[in-house]
């Protein structure tokens, strides 16, 4: 029996197997599911917005950005014994919802870059995305695998 | 005072956003009446203040997949609505101007899409109307976009817009009858004012 | 006979407004979906009268008012928007605007108004 962990918008939560981390109804939120296949340690961040450099109220939460929120992932990964070295990522969200002709909406894209540099600066490798385009995603990421699972109404399921 | 963040808002205030919410409603339905050529009774609207995880439960959960609808406000008040339709809601409208049933979402065609937008367009312009009455404000607002999708990747836009100024967001809970039915439909509305928007509304209202 | 252009971007609301006018006999009727196809219209087609949404993408109608008078000041164009703020109605009156109807509104109101500017 997996027991599932859902986890809220600008929030994480690591698991071992057999957990199975879910975040629902992503949009132009970014699901970071990070795997660290050594030592059978998951986790997964649902971020919101890019960078917490660019918020006047950043402390309120700091698990709403791809910058911190990344990093209390990583930390907390680690404190279960996980290695750095050996993390891999998935990632799925990023959607621009609505089309209209306002940049300032396609806050999805910015966190997709966002979430790929600051991977990159880590040295974590990206192994598998499902993102940006216009439509919402459901993840399931289950840590015994390392399979992430998305669903969305337009595509139905995919797993990466 | 001068407000930085939606979550300290005094009742005070929250209740002249009712107040605000209320007077918006009725405009924005009475306008709805007389486009559907039905009568359309409203009850009093229910103003929220909800974290991010709990709105989409009000809406059927993040997975229930509803029509949204998009519409930026600016000029003297910046902003934006989102409008979730229920499905009686929908189902009335396709009835009334179409003589369908509403099956699925993937059957509506853009003539039908068209309908709606209209009507996203005539309940935000006779909100803002209200408010610009109220307060002298000039109220611009876009044209509507529309989106057909899981609850809670929708309500992520206004989530996202409002994480700049805090935890929460601006709920509006409106339920309509049409036609002297006592059957209800619900329109929510969600509205994101910039805060430097709300504190102008405010402090027009003498309510600083 | 007379042309008419109605300029709105919902497709619906054109088709409810073009299907009031073809009732009452006007049946000349040219579509733009929005503020500048309307003005690259109103050139073309040459209508006797114009009814223009406000909220619309590319043009505005209030913009696309403002050309068209511009470039024929005897253009016929009556606004027909849900946005009927004060100042928005002086604005569109100021600019030329022979009439301004607020959406939602019923059948009868627009024939009236086309009527009076067409005689």
């Amino acid at each position: 029996m997996q027991s599932v962990i859902n986890i809220g918008i600008s929030d994480l939560n690591v698991a071992s197997p057999p957990g199975v981390l879910a975040t629902y109804a992503l949009g132009s939120c970014v699901g970071i599911c990070l795997h660290d296949r050594t030592h059978n340690i998951g986790g997964l961040a649902h971020i919101m917005l890019p960078d917490s450099r660019e918020a006047s109220n950043a402390s309120e939460n700091l698990r709403r950005y791809a910058d911190t929120g990344l990093a209390e992932l990583i930390e907390t990964m680690k404190g279960k014994g996980a290695s750095l070295s050996c993390m891999t990522a998935k990632i799925a969200g990023g959607a621009q919802m609505f089309q209209t002709q306002l940049k300032t909406f396609n806050i999805g894209e910015r966190n997709v870059e966002a979430v790929k540099k600051l991977l990159y600066n880590y040295r974590i490798r990206l192994i598998a995305e499902d993102t940006g385009s216009n439509y919402g995603r459901t993840v399931f990421f289950d840590v015994a695998t390392g399979v992430m699972q998305v669903k969305s109404v337009t595509k139905g399921i995919v797993n990466l | 005072m001068a407000y930085k963040n939606i979550d300290e808002l005094n009742p005070m205030h929250v209740d002249v956003l009712t107040e605000l919410g209320n007077i918006g409603t009725g405009n924005a339905a009475t306008s709805l009446a007389s486009f559907m050529g039905r009568e359309v009774d409203i009850n009093v609207p229910n103003v929220r203040i909800l974290g991010f995880n709990e709105i989409a439960e009000y809406v059927g959960g993040p997975e229930n997949i509803v029509m949204g609808m998009l519409i930026k406000i600016d000029g003297d008040i910046n902003g934006m609505i989102l409008y979730v339709f229920d499905n009686d809601f929908i189902e009335n409208v396709m009835n009334v101007f179409f003589g369908k049933k509403f099956s699925s979402f993937e059957e509506l065609d853009e003539m039908e899409k068209s309908a709606f937008c209209e009507i996203g367009n005539i309940m935000a312009s006779s909100y803002v109307n209200a408010l610009s009455s109220m307060t002298g404000l000039f109220i611009n607002i876009s044209i509507p976009s529309l989106c057909i999708d899981m609850a809670g990747a929708i309500l992520s836009v206004p989530s996202i817009e409002f994480a700049r100024v805090g935890n929460k967001v601006l709920f509006i809970d409106d339920s309509f009858g049409f036609g002297g039915s006592s059957d209800k439909v619900k329109s929510n509305m969600i509205l994101v004012p910039e805060m430097d928007s709300l504190n102008k509304l405010f402090e027009k209202l003498g309510v600083m | 006979m007379s042309k008419i252009l109605i300029a709105d971007d919902a497709a619906f609301m054109r088709m409810m407004v073009k299907d009031s006018l073809t009732k009452n006999g006007y049946t000349d009727i040219v579509e733009a979906a929005d503020g500048e196809i309307a003005c690259n219209l109103y050139s073309s087609e040459k209508p006797d009268l114009v009814i223009m949404d406000i909220t619309m993408p590319n043009k505005t109608g209030i913009e696309a008012l403002r050309d068209i008078k511009a470039a024929d000041p005897s253009a016929k164009i009556i606004m027909c928007s849900a946005m009927g703020q004060e100042a928005m109605v002086v604005e569109a009156i100021k600019l030329g605007a022979l009439d301004f109807i607020v959406k939602p509104f019923k059948p009868e109101r627009i024939i009236q108004a086309v009527s009076k500017v067409l005689g």
